[in-house]
């Protein structure tokens, strides 16, 4: 596996640090295609042959499997490879703390290589939801313990995300930005978009693809952690793509009325309480000019899924740190746009490939369809496909 | 192994968690975790003793890149790694 980054905050790791990330991916691809395998496997022959009647939904599900054996070893193992996801690529960050400071300094006062920006907001205030758990069992979460975390948090997403996905999400682990452009510009064409932003954009890596697809666009990506914005744009600077990164919340964009021509998200929403996904939608809304798209993706609504796959994918959310995921993905998500003010017939949805796993062609073909929901929609493993969902914005 | 030095302790050992098969797997842990150190302290040995007689330049493991071909091969040699060891124990069942 490469546990190198292709850009200039990549670290010196030893051979040791090397070897431990490789054994540890091979621990998450292990768990997350052959136990999880095993674990639908048993569910099949073992626990619903036995109930008075099948399951109602993925909450039966998850207390008829409880007790089985498949279910001990997969979610115990699982839980046991995330925490070494992050613990795998701790010492070596903390190691060259002085040297990614000093790197990530050097690039983002080097205006020469792109005419990106950064702004931060000392004053915003971090939502006590957000402050109260380390999403996804990550260590200090996208801002670090410390009170300053300088860029740090950023690189340990970055490398931990390298381990995490075991090379399944893509080269710098951006395959959701370049799928999900791609998307767009080939089921809206005439859409010329002069504003795209990422909300929600961590360390920009599925910002920077919107650039690539639409060279001519202005890329905002929006934040609320400072520590992942620093790094997002000392990246971006590196791979020399011209983004623009503001410390912010999806509650308020700073952005004006009708200014703005895509609003995306990617695995955002999901960690959102439900209030503040009305919000988001509403201010996405709100930005948007007529004729602009708001595109999210997500992992599938529960209703689109068999019992089965829905406790699958909410897994995460009794155990995976994620206490807003199942709730989430409980709405209709039509419902939520509409609600934010979408026209109910604007509304769009789409079971996809990997974009750059798989040829233009291939991809191509998904988008004028309708979405087909499968075992693979959303589920992490060598076969995932992913799941978008969204509205134009009508005049 | 001889049997000259006894390993049995008489009157046993205690265990403390509510089920004494996370005391015996901790045990088994730690004992891995000794094992596990004597292999990493004899490849920094070689590594060492190679260093020191010139045929290893200082640092050379550690920026030892893989080509393509290893890369592949030893991905797919530590998902076995973890196959095996995780099914081993896969395989017991209740009787």
């Amino acid at each position: 596996m490469e546990t190198h980054l292709a850009h200039e905050l990549d670290i010196a790791k030893t051979g040791w640090e090397r070897a431990r990330e490789r054994s540890v991916s091979s621990l998450r691809a292990y768990v997350l295609n052959n136990l999880a395998g095993e674990l639908r496997e048993d569910y099949e022959s073992a626990v619903l042959p036995t109930l008075d009647e099948p399951p109602a939904d993925g909450v039966a599900v998850h207390k008829a499997i409880r007790p089985r054996d498949a279910f001990r070893w997969y979610s115990s193992l699982r839980c046991t490879a995330q925490e070494l996801v992050w613990n795998s690529v701790i010492d070596s960050i903390d190691r060259q703390a002085g040297f990614l400071e000093a790197r990530a300094a050097e690039l983002t006062n080097d205006a020469s290589r792109t005419d990106g920006s950064l702004e931060l907001n000392a004053d915003l205030e971090l939502p006590d939801y957000y402050k109260a758990v380390d999403v996804h069992l990550m260590p200090g979460n996208y801002e670090g313990a410390a009170d300053d975390a300088g860029v740090l948090p950023g690189a340990v997403y970055d490398n931990g995300f390298n381990v995490f996905a075991f090379g399944a999400m893509g080269k710098e682990h951006n395959d959701i930005g370049w799928s999900m452009a791609n998307f767009t510009k080939l089921r809206f064409p005439d859409l010329d978009p002069a504003v795209i932003v990422d909300v929600g954009c961590t360390i920009g890596h599925n910002t920077l693809p919107w650039k690539a697809v639409y060279p001519d666009a202005k890329v905002y990506g929006v934040d609320i952690a400072a520590a992942c914005l620093r790094y997002a744009h000392a990246r971006a600077r590196s791979l020399g793509v011209g983004a623009h990164f503001r410390q912010a919340s999806s509650d308020a964009l700073p952005f004006d009325d009708a200014s703005v021509d895509v609003v995306f998200s990617s695995m955002f929403l999901h960690e959102l309480p439900a209030k503040h996904i009305a919000r988001f939608l509403a201010q996405a809304h709100r930005v948007l000019k007529p004729g602009g798209v708001v595109i999210n993706m997500e992992l599938p609504p529960n209703a689109a899924l068999s019992p089965f796959d829905a406790f699958y994918l909410d897994w995460d959310s009794y155990y995976n740190n994620e206490p807003f995921y199942k709730n989430f993905r409980d709405q209709d998500y039509r419902g939520l746009l509409e609600a934010a003010g979408f026209g109910r017939d604007a509304f769009f949805e789409s079971v996809m490939p990997r974009y750059t796993y798989v040829p233009h062609e291939a991809f191509a073909k998904v988008v004028g369809g309708t979405a087909e929901f499968d075992e693979d929609t959303g589920r992490l493993s060598d076969d995932i496909q992913w799941y978008g969902f969204g509205a134009e914005r009508q005049a | 192994m001889t049997d000259s030095v006894s390993r049995a302790v008489k009157g046993g050992r205690a265990a403390f968690f509510e089920q004494a098969d996370s005391d015996r797997l901790l045990a088994m842990l730690m004992q891995l975790v000794t094992e596990h150190w004597a292999l990493k302290e004899r490849v920094l040995v070689l590594e060492k003793t190679l260093v020191d007689k010139g045929l290893l330049a200082e640092g050379e493991l550690d920026a030892f890149r893989p080509d393509s071909e290893a890369d592949a091969a030893w991905d797919a040699m530590s998902f076995e790694l973890m196959q095996s060891v995780i099914e081993a124990a896969r395989n017991i069942e209740r009787k």
